[in-house]
């Protein structure tokens, strides 16, 4: 390093590198894609004089209103395509190299589906449902998915349907991985080859359901803010609407008696590719009934299958 | 020695932007890289920010954010498109496209129409690399969407979308180009001193110059295949460096640059086709019609007429052309003007029945 190199360093060290006032400058420009007015410069700069983390200043003009409104001019592809272009090219024999088609006009290596899966899509136990979802990796550690979650980014994990209808369609359908308490409706969502994993958690209690509404949820997430409103449906429910779409999924389907429920449960359990058992199995054999356990025992039923 | 107040040492901000963007601290080799870029110069600023904001797992991050608001934003366009109901039914005012052809006065009409779209949401200066990032109930949803995006984006719309467009006068558009260019800052480093016969003669701008119009009726770069099928950077790369200074958009420039697979005639052919195929179509020298008729589906009337926006200050106007690069801008543009002729007529029809 030259003297010139170590001059500038030392430099830095001794004075603090980064005047406040540049710092808000460039992330208005990064973030906002405008120069940062003279209100907004003053008001951060004083709050960052104040002794507010950096962080904080940071994620508040990240997540601001204007910064949301801006979203779809935000610059995704820089942070995602090459990322999946860049998982495209690690699958291995994916048809990689395949000419240009003519006629498009886009140039360069271009390259086509192959037969074999791509994405992971894991349904896990609603937070209701009383697990905190650690047991989650654990349940899928025996599951043959061909390496999928582990062979490259983006992998989408813990989204709920509120967040992941506003995902675009290609990070959707592209992510090496989709995780979360998506019941059976979130695979409308993901790509349709996907392998399909159903995690199931020992029952809350006597008589619970969450894990079975959820799974028989008649929810449309693709027609989400087109066709209705998740907020007026919510609300028509009684549900909570800070959440509007999850809350409806795990409200399940209306007028559903148990014995209606435990059906279209165990129905659409029946889609899924894999289903693993999320968590330790309760102890003793005194089990109670209503729909989550009869989904458990069927579970438990294939697990064992699978074992033997 | 600690920083004052009003600075941050280098470590103090990778970390703030780790919390901010990312929500966690940064690991031992992110902090170790980014400060190593910032000490040798390798990294300014504005590099760190939005190399960290725009990471792969920034961006995830940023995809996961809560959007009931922008869903009820959507919701209420959704009504306004259908006075009088509590929301979308079947019949409720199709989604407009405006395929804005630079420099045809479609800024005008695009700002024009956000003034008057009430609580319809409106896309615009949307580029053809944001589409496949576009979340699909924004894309499908939109009252109007806009943008140089060309005809290749219209599956990816609402299905029953009006589209529309403006075809120019060709050598006005192109000598309106060719000022803009001189004008942009994205790019006016690149173009502060180019010359006009340059401007029509090198390869590197000859795209912008020859049957534009007619490109962008036609053109499809496959957004679809974009960074699934194939990488729009490596695409605008083996174009080489004849063309564009600036590679931010891809895609955009893809559609923009690279070469048009037709023959003269048969872009003709198609072009002429997607025309009469639109919903809608203007002319620049009567803009004040085409958007009294653009109103008028959503139901409103022109108050006067359009008012103008980024109109060139400047612009070298046709007659001050030499006659020898006015015969080599008529020749290159015989396509657009034949739509031209044919768009002359379609404005005169309003909406296709």
């Amino acid at each position: 390093m030259t003297a010139g190199a170590w001059r500038r360093i030392l430099a830095r060290h001794l004075a603090g590198d980064w005047p406040t006032g540049k710092v808000i400058d460039a992330l208005f420009q990064s973030v906002l894609l405008r120069p940062a007015d003279a209100p907004s410069r003053r008001y951060y700069v004083r709050a960052l004089a104040r002794g507010v983390p950096v962080g904080e200043v940071v994620r508040a003009i990240h997540t601001s209103a204007e910064a949301v409104d801006n979203s779809w001019r935000a610059p995704l592809a820089a942070g995602l395509g090459p990322a999946l272009w860049a998982r495209r090219a690690g699958t291995a024999g994916r048809g990689a190299g395949a000419p240009p088609t003519g006629g498009g006009g886009a140039q360069g290596t271009r390259r086509t589906e192959d037969d074999g899966p791509a994405q992971v899509y894991v349904a896990c136990p609603p937070a209701a449902a009383g697990g905190d979802g650690s047991g989650v990796w654990a349940a899928l550690a025996g599951i043959p998915t061909h390496g999928i979650p582990t062979r490259g980014s983006p992998t989408l994990v813990g989204y709920d349907l509120d967040q992941l209808v506003w995902v675009p369609a290609l990070v959707r359908r592209r992510a090496a991985g989709v995780v979360g308490p998506l019941g059976a409706v979130g695979r409308r969502l993901v790509d349709p080859s996907a392998v399909s994993v159903l995690v199931v958690a020992p029952p809350a209690g006597a008589g619970a359901s969450v894990q079975a509404r959820v799974l028989a949820s008649p929810l449309d997430p693709a027609g989400a803010w087109l066709d209705y409103s998740p907020v007026t449906e919510a609300a028509r429910r009684g549900l909570e609407a800070t959440r509007p779409l999850q809350a409806l999924l795990e409200a399940g389907p209306e007028d559903a008696g148990p014995a209606s429920l435990e059906k279209k449960a165990l129905a659409a359990m029946a889609c899924f590719d894999w289903v693993v058992l999320d968590g330790p199995r309760p102890r003793g054999h005194g089990e109670g009934t209503g729909p989550d356990w009869a989904l458990y025992r069927a579970a438990r039923a294939m697990a064992a299958d699978r074992s033997g | 020695m600690r920083p004052g107040p009003a600075r941050l040492t280098s470590r103090e901000l990778i970390d703030g932007l780790y919390r901010g963007f990312l929500g966690r601290n940064a690991d031992p080799s992110g902090l170790a890289h980014h400060l190593h870029g910032l000490d040798t110069g390798r990294l300014d600023l504005p590099g760190l920010i939005h190399g960290l904001r725009w990471s792969p797992e920034s961006a995830l991050a940023w995809l996961a954010y809560p959007s009931v608001a922008r869903g009820e934003e959507l919701w209420a366009s959704r009504a306004a498109q259908r006075p009088g109901a509590a929301g979308p039914t079947p019949g409720a005012e199709e989604q407009i496209y405006f395929l804005h052809i630079m420099k045809t006065a479609g800024t005008s009409l695009v700002n024009a129409m956000a003034a008057r779209a009430g609580s319809r949401l409106c896309l615009s200066q949307v580029f053809l690399d944001h589409i496949p990032f576009l979340p699909e109930p924004l894309l499908q949803g939109a009252a109007l969407v806009a943008g140089h995006l060309g005809a290749g984006v219209i599956p990816r719309l609402a299905p029953d979308a009006k589209v529309v467009t403006v075809i120019r006068e060709p050598i006005s558009r192109v000598l309106s180009h060719y000022s803009h260019l001189r004008r942009d800052p994205a790019v006016v480093a690149h173009t502060a001193g180019l010359t006009l016969p340059d401007f029509i003669r090198l390869p590197r701008w000859r795209p912008l110059v020859e049957n534009f119009q007619a490109r962008h009726l036609v053109h499809d770069v496959d957004v679809a295949g974009a960074w699934v099928e194939f990488s729009p950077e490596e695409a605008l790369a083996a174009l080489g460096p004849p063309f564009p200074p600036v590679d931010a958009l891809p895609l955009q420039f893809l559609l923009d640059y690279s070469p048009l697979p037709h023959s003269e005639s048969r872009l003709l052919a198609a072009a002429s086709a997607r025309l009469e195929s639109l919903d809608l179509v203007g002319v620049t020298d009567r803009l004040d019609d085409f958007y009294a008729q653009l109103l008028t589906h959503w139901g409103q009337t022109a108050e006067g007429g359009l008012p103008r926006d980024n109109v060139g200050v400047g612009t070298v106007r046709a007659e001050e052309v030499p006659e020898d690069l006015r015969a080599e801008i008529v020749a290159a543009n015989a396509v657009d003007a034949a739509l031209y002729r044919r768009a002359q007529k379609l404005a005169g029809r309003g909406w296709r029945a």
